[in-house]
């Protein structure tokens, strides 16, 4: 007997390794799944609070910006997810198909800038800038464009992230394609060959904060966490233009609970949640009534030129191609 | 009648026991996880990105840009400069430490195996806090004057792994060392040879197989790191963090490119792998346990610059990590370092700390247990009842071991995201990634411990009418614990700081410690990231202390 059931206890132990584990699905009665990017601990804070003020529980699964498109795309026949939190805008763009259109409660107090459409909404403002370190670069030297990143002196000094892995860093390509047009690519080629690359588009200003570099490109809130926490760093807007784009939130088309979805996106939307984002993040609110970081400058004081989603989507696979045969060329 | 009909059955089919089941389970195990993953990258390296179709396209592509190329050559660099800094560094110490008398050399061997043993690329970011432009170290030495070399590109990565992997090259010339017959160094003195001559003549060329065999793992170990140089690298790139990146690019990667880069990849290393080989085997001298060397004292200068030596090579790569803890618990604001201590870095991890650290332990520990089963097994079989079967199952258990974490990762993804077996995102793929990453350690580590137990008392169990199965449960087994017991903590450390296979396999939901390490050092987050990992050296250094209980930090227990 006990061989026997040494025998069976073998056999089960062998035989885990090519066994595959499928996970079950859990229903719940009112609740309301959210894909995200969203950092754990922003996460942590908000769904508890959205519990208390919607009585909705939140199941949030949190994953990168690509994967989470990459998982409603697989699920497009069954739905699981209702709402996509926090992810680049131009990625929901790219997959409006899988998207339900909505207007939000407060779509009229929503900035004009951010606004692309009701398929996917603003969630929180972002706006392309420079991070300078402050001990490495005297005022008068300081890029005040574009342009002036090609300047041969900054040569090895300029850090930036990868487009082909980073969304804002082909952002950035696209903004500056979007600039100068026609030009484009030539300016871009220019600034180009001044990068140091690095893995992610968050370690830019960690990079120029510890002067292994003296300009970087970056998100401003990348950016003002360095300022804010004290860093010899200041942020500079460029004077030939720049993109204010929003990150998004979108309703998936087939949403298994449709109405908890638009209530939690009325929710993210309200000013109280927004307001937090802005001290949290270091975000912009899309709401005009939104508060605004101390230290920033109100978007009316930037330049911005208008970013059409749409456009950066849809050339993404060219303009990443490109890109990576300029990097090749470069030796980057 | 029936016991007779089952008897006759297996007559016919030859001893069909329960080793005949491990062995055919073995295989399938190997052919599933090692061999499928493996053809399909083959496979896919054959296939073109533009028509879908058998093509040399991919091949052509890398060869054609000096962008690509570039890659091998940096590899090289990379992994030869490496293991130059480990023989320079280990050598000595291993000389020093067997052949005098250092005080300390039980701590001195330990921390050697806790730095060997921490993930290599939490060295490489600890060093950028040390010698980046804002680093402490760098500041110090620009007091004095000193501009220390730029610690981003090649030479930053190959001091990070000569620090890193000097261990290997330490723990093999040691034992060697010790047991070189003392009567041929006694020869050369009696012929006039003397002091550094002598070593050069006479020692080193007798501790050559062993001194070769820990450079090639530390070679082998260079090639395959994939976090070093993805943080020290920016734009050098090398072919791990290339097949990285073309694999992982956010438009599609190309996968049949990044197949092509693993195939290259592989294809180094056994070639490094079979040159070691040979120059081995072409020089094999037999040691001698009796005649022993004797252990010198040194008198005056030269045993200071003894102490000297040893001292400062364990120090300067115990540094690194003594440095992330002790900025882990730095004062921060934001992302930003001050003056003075805080726990601000371990506030805000909190968060992230319960998930990914009952992922690792779940995963590394489930792992470890399927380790040590069919390792187990599998070493019963390769040592009591080798036949063909079982020396072939032995040479494809040699594959993980030329097989770098990225490329198995690689590998995973591409056989097992369609059916039959689909298992991407799911914490078994990141499971059997280490299970079989580690299993020819533990095969091989309990095959050596089988050799040392005699099959007499074994044989007399089974005259005694006991069944394969039990006399295994009830006498072999007993006397394999300790070995086993040491064996599965050590796949257990390697398991917990695994990175280059399950940074390619992870989702959000199975994100694990060093992947999340990995991650805040790449986004620049260096306090969060102190503070993780300080986690993860806790957790090694327990199960390392345990080991050492147990049967000592060896050279056997940490090389297999």
């Amino acid at each position: 007997m006990r061989k026997k059931l040494f025998v069976i206890l073998l056999l089960f132990v062998l035989l885990l390794p090519v066994t595959v584990f499928a996970t079950g699905q859990k229903e719940a009665a009112k609740k309301v799944v959210l894909y995200s990017a969203h950092t754990q601990e922003i996460i942590d804070a908000l769904v508890p609070r959205f519990k208390a003020d919607t009585g909705i529980d939140a199941e949030v699964v949190k994953m990168g910006s690509g994967d989470v498109i990459a998982r409603v795309k697989a699920e497009r026949n069954n739905p699981q997810c209702d709402v996509i939190w926090s992810i680049g805008g131009e990625q929901l763009e790219a997959n409006s198909d899988l998207l339900a259109p909505y207007t939000p409660k407060d779509w009229d107090k929503i900035e004009d800038v951010f606004k692309v459409g009701t398929n996917w909404l603003p969630y929180t403002g972002i706006v392309m800038v420079f991070i300078v370190n402050t001990n490495l670069v005297p005022e008068n030297l300081t890029p005040q464009k574009w342009t002036d990143l090609a300047d041969p002196r900054l040569k090895g000094q300029i850090s930036s992230s990868r487009a082909d892995k980073s969304g804002s860093a082909y952002m950035q390509l696209a903004t500056v394609l979007n600039i100068y047009k026609d030009r484009g690519w030539e300016v871009y080629e220019s600034i180009l060959k001044n990068f140091v690359l690095s893995g992610s588009s968050s370690a830019v200003p960690r990079f120029v904060n510890d002067g292994e570099q003296a300009v970087g490109i970056t998100l401003e809130d990348n950016a003002y966490r360095y300022v804010k926490g004290g860093g010899p760093v200041k942020i500079v807007y460029p004077k030939d233009g720049t993109t204010a784009g929003p990150d998004g939130i979108a309703l998936v088309k087939g949403a298994p609970h449709p109405e908890a979805a638009k209530t939690f996106i009325d929710w993210a939307l309200s000013k109280p949640i927004q307001d937090f984002l802005v001290e949290k993040m270091g975000r912009r609110a899309v709401r005009k009534d939104g508060a605004r970081s101390p230290g920033l400058p109100p978007l009316s004081e930037i330049k911005t030129v208008p970013y059409d989603f749409g456009w950066a989507a849809s050339h993404k696979e060219e303009f990443v191609k490109k890109w990576t045969e300029l990097v090749q060329k470069l030796g980057l | 009648m029936k016991t007779n009909e089952v008897r006759t059955k297996k007559h016919i089919f030859g001893r069909f026991d329960i080793w005949t089941f491990v062995t055919i389970m073995g295989f399938v195990i190997v052919f599933i996880f090692l061999l499928l993953p493996l053809f399909n990258i083959f496979k896919t390296s054959f296939i073109s990105k533009e028509t879908g179709r058998f093509s040399l396209a991919n091949y052509r592509t890398f060869f054609s840009k000096v962008y690509y190329t570039r890659a091998i050559m940096n590899s090289l660099i990379v992994a030869i400069g490496g293991t130059l800094g480990s023989i320079i560094l280990g050598l000595p110490l291993a000389f020093f430490t067997v052949r005098f008398r250092i005080k300390g050399r039980a701590i001195l061997s330990t921390l050697a195996v806790l730095s060997l043993l921490s993930p290599p690329f939490i060295g490489a970011y600890s060093w950028i806090i040390m010698l980046g432009q804002n680093g402490f170290l760098r500041r110090f030495f620009l007091t004095l004057g000193i501009q220390l070399p730029k610690i981003f590109g090649p030479g930053g990565i190959i001091l990070v792994y000569s620090l890193q992997y000097y261990p290997f090259v330490f723990l093999l010339a040691s034992g060697a060392l010790s047991s070189v017959d003392r009567s041929l160094e006694e020869a050369a003195e009696n012929l006039g040879t003397r002091g550094i001559r002598k070593f050069f003549k006479i020692t080193l060329p007798l501790i050559i197989p062993s001194v070769s065999a820990g450079a090639l793992i530390a070679f082998m170990m260079s090639l395959a790191n994939f976090g070093v140089p993805m943080i020290l690298g920016r734009n050098f790139h090398v072919l791990p963090t290339m097949a990285y990146n073309i694999f992982t690019s956010d438009i599609g990667g190309d996968v049949g490119l990044a197949s092509t880069v693993s195939i290259l990849l592989i294809l180094v290393s056994t070639v490094v792998l079979f040159g070691q080989r040979y120059l081995a085997t072409r020089r094999k001298y037999t040691s001698n346990l009796l005649n022993r060397p004797i252990v010198k004292s040194l008198k005056g200068w030269a045993n200071a610059g003894a102490y000297f030596i040893c001292y400062l090579i364990v120090a300067i790569s115990t540094l690194p990590l003594a440095v992330v803890v002790v900025f882990s618990f730095r004062k921060t604001s934001g992302p930003v370092f001050h003056p003075g201590f805080g726990l601000q870095s371990y506030a805000k991890v909190i968060h992230d700390i319960p998930k990914t650290i009952t992922n690792s332990l779940t995963y590394s520990i489930t792992a470890v247990i399927l380790i040590v089963i069919v390792g187990t097994l599998i070493g019963f079989i390769l040592t009591r009842k080798s036949n063909a079967a079982s020396k072939a199952l032995d040479s494809f258990l040699m594959i993980p071991y030329i097989v770098p974490g990225t490329v198995m990762g690689i590998g995973f993804i591409e056989a097992f995201n369609h059916k039959p077996i689909y298992l991407t995102g799911t914490a078994t793929i990141i499971i059997m990634s280490y299970f079989i990453r580690r299993l020819p350690y533990s095969v091989r580590s309990s095959a050596s411990i089988l050799k040392q137990i005699d099959p007499a008392m074994e044989e007399a169990a089974i005259n005694l009418g006991s069944k394969p199965a039990s006399t295994f449960r009830k006498i072999t087994l007993p006397l394999m614990v300790p070995g086993i017991i040491s064996g599965a903590l050590m796949s257990w450390v390697t398991a917990i700081n695994e990175l280059s296979s399950s940074i390619v396999l992870y989702v959000g939901k199975t994100m694990t410690m060093p992947v999340r390490i990995y991650l805040s050092v790449l986004d620049g987050l260096f306090g969060t990231a102190s503070a993780l990992a300080t986690f993860l050296l806790i957790a090694t250094g327990i199960a390392l202390y345990l080991v050492n209980r147990f049967v000592g930090l060896g050279r056997e227990t940490i090389v297999g």
